[in-house]
């Protein structure tokens, strides 16, 4: 097993998906490989639902330093989590982009309109 | 804050009829962006200025007047919206990501891939499909997404707007992106691939 097949295989030997034979060379790997073996640890140190919940504050930069730089690792470390991150940022995009454009358009409220809001005003 | 904000506190009812005269144009067509059909645009618009005159006294002048009833509007719309097609009221704790037992995604997360929107009507149709996605999501997720999208409210501002500490309005407008990122995913509205 390479370093780089190991990299992908110890998300999935956490998520549960691998088979008991790979499940073994993972582990058989990650106690010789020091980097794999600390690829390891960090993503049980720092889960992907700790880092989920914790998202806005590390894109809002609210984390102190530290902390910061272990959900930096996280994201380098994680395939899960970058592309977790870039969709919702597309998501916070597409919110505002969907949701906020439409206050310049200007056109007149029709008569009959305006009469219709004022007399249910009234009946309220 | 504004004048005419104070004159609708203190009742003034021709300060109502300026309101509808001033923002009810665009407010209309904010209202049929979402709905598509005149009526049923109209209908929300006269059921988002009742809901403003309604809650006229809790308007702090934080954001724009024009800004606020922007929001109430399009709430009335989508929730129009989220009627006519008679989606059950879930309670939205189905939309956020699921982890197995030792924390990591249940499911492995797919790219999104390259933005891609190129031409001015492909983004309008695609800001239609996002509004019909935040148009499911639960009011719940609704209501602080919207204060922070369309008033542009920060967190202690929300957080008095519904009642809360802001720490935890933080914490519903993050849960609320996320559902909207699982119906954005789900409807691949934004997905390239
Ligand atoms: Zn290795
Ligand atoms: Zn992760």
């Amino acid at each position: 097993m390479t370093c780089k097949q190991c990299e992908v295989d110890v998300h999935e030997y956490l998520r549960g998906t691998l088979s008991a034979a790979a499940r073994a060379e993972v582990e058989r790997h990650a106690a010789e490989c020091s980097a794999c073996g600390d690829l390891l640890r960090r993503c049980q140190e720092l889960t992907c639902k700790d880092f989920v919940e914790f998202l806005n504050d590390y894109l809002d930069g609210d984390l102190d330093g530290q902390r910061h730089s272990v959900f930096d690792q996280h994201l380098s470390d994680c395939p899960d989590c970058r592309a977790y991150v870039a969709s919702y940022r597309r998501t916070m995009e597409l919110s505002v982009t969907a949701l906020r454009g439409e206050l310049a358009v200007p056109e007149e409220i029709p008569e009959r309109l305006l009469q219709a809001i004022h007399d249910s005003r009234k009946q309220r | 804050m504004d004048a005419l904000a104070d004159r609708l506190k203190a009742g003034d009812a021709e300060a109502f009829e300026e309101l509808v005269r001033t923002y009810g144009g665009r407010l209309r067509a904010v209202a049929l962006s979402v709905l598509h059909d005149p009526a049923d645009a109209d209908e929300a618009l006269q059921e988002g200025f009742l809901a403003a005159f309604r809650s006229i006294g809790r308007f702090e002048g934080r954001s724009q007047l024009g800004t606020w009833l922007h929001r109430i509007v399009l709430n009335a719309a989508l929730m129009k919206l989220r009627a006519k097609r008679s989606r059950p009221d879930q309670d939205g704790e189905e939309l956020l990501p699921q982890f197995t037992s030792n924390g990591v995604f249940a499911e492995r997360q797919d790219d999104w891939g390259p933005e891609g929107v190129e031409d001015e009507v492909a983004r309008g149709e695609l800001c239609a499909r996002v509004r019909e996605c935040v148009a499911e999501l639960p009011e719940k997720f609704r209501i602080p997404l919207m204060l922070r999208d369309v008033e542009g409210l920060s967190a202690l501002e929300m957080a008095e707007r519904l009642g809360t500490t802001a720490n935890a309005a933080k914490i519903r407008l993050h849960r609320a992106r996320q559902a909207l990122r699982t119906l954005l995913e789900r409807q691949r509205v934004g997905v390239a691939a």
